[in-house]
């Protein structure tokens, strides 16, 4: 089968035709080729949204993995904090002198009156010197209370060693016998060549301590002392029921 | 006879600015695309017409053929004719369409006979190629283009439309006789004999 003339001649004329397509057959294949280019820039969009979203999962996991890690060394320095505690204790000790100045403050009126005991009647000296002994005592006695109840814990030992310390700075042991002693001046003059000491040892942090161990000691006392009644009601109910039988 | 030292610049010329044009249109430049729409459409409506009965449907097959011309213009490795590249995009695309759209299924039959168009002495215009041609069904007109007008061989034919080289000799013999019978028939209308 071999091609023959009237096939050449249709090939000729076939291939030499031209049909002008339509005016707008541009713009459809425009507008086709336009939606494919969308298309891949999209596709290139999904990926970058992919790529974008997973860094974003690493970054957040590895943040919250370092955020661990940093939530267990803090663990490790929780003596470190217990350390400061005791150093916010004796910067307290330092700021003691702000918060006892307004007790202290009729010490200054007593050194006043003494300066001057002609202006004013030597009975009222005798007075404030004794309210001041006072409520010297009573600091003393609430500090005193603490250098018995040492337990083994390691910040109720710190707690202790602070009472210690104001306890040494503290003369209130010194005034302690004289109150009871009858000749009232030679206190007031010791309390008064001791007034600096005095400052130091009113301990705001101290005090509020020393509450805290007494408002867990009666709390303590008081379960037991229930404990004990009950045992105790208990056990005279039973004697009673055995008795009785 | 050596062609003329002017006629071969202005060839090289052509190409030159016909590769220049395809780099252009393989970055999605618009203005190169439409170039070589606009240089291109015509003569590929012409193929796709010959395949297809209907203009406008030819022409939107034109559209899809010449879009995957642009989506698969970096494939072109400049090495044969870039025509000749978009022509067999826009047959395949033809063929394809009459496989799928029209369901043509082709009957396996290797009998053929040798039938020759060397008697036919009339001239015809293309407009009566054309209507001879698409009176032919689709699976001769397939088989009657591609060996009659684009000059493939039987065995690419086969390959192309999927069935044997004998199926292909054999559905060209059937369209050549079909053909003859529609000249005749022209002949003996234009004669007044019918």
């Amino acid at each position: 089968m071999v091609p023959n003339k009237f096939e050449e001649q249709i090939r000729e004329q076939l291939n030499a035709r031209e049909i002008k397509p339509s005016e707008m057959s541009w713009d459809r294949l425009d507008a086709m080729l336009s939606v494919a280019e969308e298309k891949k820039t999209k596709r290139s969009f999904g990926w970058l949204y992919i790529a974008a979203s997973i860094l974003v999962f690493v970054t957040a996991g590895l943040f919250f993995f370092n955020q661990n890690t940093s939530e267990i060394t803090p663990d490790a320095t929780i003596v470190n904090q217990e350390v400061t505690k005791d150093s916010v204790n004796d910067s307290s000790e330092k700021i003691q002198n702000e918060v006892p100045t307004g007790k202290m403050q009729p010490l200054v009126q007593v050194e006043e009156n003494i300066a001057e005991p002609t202006n004013q009647n030597p009975q009222s000296t005798t007075k404030n010197r004794v309210s001041i002994i006072k409520s010297n005592q009573s600091i003393a006695q609430k500090s005193t209370p603490n250098q018995q109840k040492n337990s083994p814990s390691p910040k109720q030992e710190v707690i202790a060693q602070n009472n210690g310390k104001s306890d040494i700075k503290n003369p209130t042991p010194v005034f302690s016998n004289p109150i009871n002693s009858e000749n009232k001046e030679v206190v007031a003059q010791n309390e008064v060549n001791q007034k600096p000491s005095t400052k130091v040892t009113v301990s705001a942090s101290s005090l509020l301590s020393q509450v805290d161990g007494e408002l867990e000691l009666t709390f303590r006392e008081k379960v037991l002392q229930k404990v004990n009644k009950n045992y105790k009601e208990v056990k005279v109910a039973l004697s009673t029921r055995n008795t009785q039988e | 006879m050596p062609l003329p030292l002017k006629f071969n610049m202005k060839v090289i010329n052509l190409h030159q600015e016909e590769k220049e044009l395809i780099e252009l249109a393989v970055d999605n430049n618009r203005h190169a695309q439409q170039k070589i729409y606009s240089k291109f459409a015509p003569k590929m409506l012409s193929v796709c017409r010959q395949y297809i009965k209907d203009v406008h449907q030819a022409e939107d097959i034109m559209i899809t053929a010449f879009m995957k011309v642009f989506t698969s213009l970096k494939n072109f490795e400049h090495k044969g004719s870039f025509e000749g590249w978009v022509r067999r995009i826009m047959i395949n695309e033809c063929i394809s369409y009459i496989r799928v759209q029209k369901k043509v299924t082709f009957i396996e039959d290797e009998t053929y006979f040798e039938e020759s168009f060397n008697n036919i002495e009339s001239k015809f215009s293309v407009e009566d190629i054309q209507t001879l041609i698409d009176s032919l069904p689709d699976g001769y007109k397939m088989v009657f283009n591609l060996y009659a007008i684009e000059g493939f061989k039987h065995h690419e034919i086969g390959a192309m439309l999927g069935i044997n080289e004998g199926t292909s000799k054999s559905q060209l013999s059937h369209a050549r006789k079909m053909l003859q019978d529609q000249i005749n028939k022209l002949k003996n209308y234009s004669n007044g004999t019918e």
